[in-house]
């Protein structure tokens, strides 16, 4: 499940924030905000996204670096929130 | 001709006055991407970054979109230009911009970021905002008087 979740984050990423280039995906641990992957309307935009697409709430208090820095970061976020053996999307 | 330029407050006869620093920040962002996330998120997206009064005060506007997003930008602006390493949740809630009956701007913080302001020195904080059809942008001012930051 870690694997798909990534990589729908990752695709998302991608194909909102650089123009589809597959080119320049951010590795795991890259910072997505200080390497310039996604700006400060991105970051609303990926908390939206999370909750739209996987159906996860993020509460006030989540929307912090370690769950929302990097796509590492990300995944282990969202897998967390999901229920067991609950497929993504 | 030369010409003596003074600083901060070394004029033959001036009393010296406190050492005053500033932060500034900016920010810009672009309007359709507030339109979207109004459009796919609804009234869930603006209650929860933006306060009762700002979302009073935008709705009002005949293109809601743009006033909101200068809004973002001014809260963006507004951490940026505090002194402050902020590693907390987004404090969007927290930064508010209020305006006047004359529709001029000013800054409220609250909570967490505003205890911080204050152990920073803060005092005082100016933001200017400004839009057009497709981009929302603001500029932040913070005054740090720096005897309130090292006491």
């Amino acid at each position: 499940m870690d694997t798909q979740i990534r990589t729908e984050l990752t695709e998302f990423i991608v194909m909102n924030y650089l123009f589809g280039d597959v080119s320049r995906v951010p590795l795991d641990n890259d910072s997505l905000i200080d390497e310039g992957y996604i700006d400060s309307t991105g970051i609303l935009e990926l908390i939206e996204f999370i909750q739209s697409h996987f159906g996860v709430e993020v509460s006030d208090s989540e929307t912090v670096p370690e769950n929302l820095g990097s796509v590492a970061s990300l995944t282990k976020f969202v897998t967390s929130k999901l229920p067991v053996g609950e497929p993504s999307c | 001709m030369t010409r003596k330029v003074y600083v901060d407050g070394d004029r033959p006869g001036l009393s010296k006055r406190p050492s005053v620093t500033c932060g500034v920040g900016t920010d810009i962002v672009e309007v359709s991407r507030i339109t979207a996330l109004m459009r796919d998120r609804g009234a869930a997206f603006l209650e929860r970054w933006f306060t009762a009064g700002e979302i009073a005060y935008c709705s009002a506007k005949a293109m809601p979109p743009q006033h909101f997003a200068a809004r973002y930008a001014a809260k963006e602006a507004v951490l940026k230009a505090l002194p402050v390493a902020w590693n907390g949740p987004l404090p969007w809630q927290s930064i508010e911009i209020v305006n006047d009956p004359h529709g001029v701007p000013s800054v409220q913080l609250s909570g967490a970021i505003l205890e911080a302001a204050i152990r920073a020195g803060v005092g005082e904080i100016g933001v200017s905002l400004s839009h057009c059809i497709e981009y929302a942008t603001a500029v932040a001012v913070v005054v740090i008087t720096s005897n309130q930051a090292s006491g």
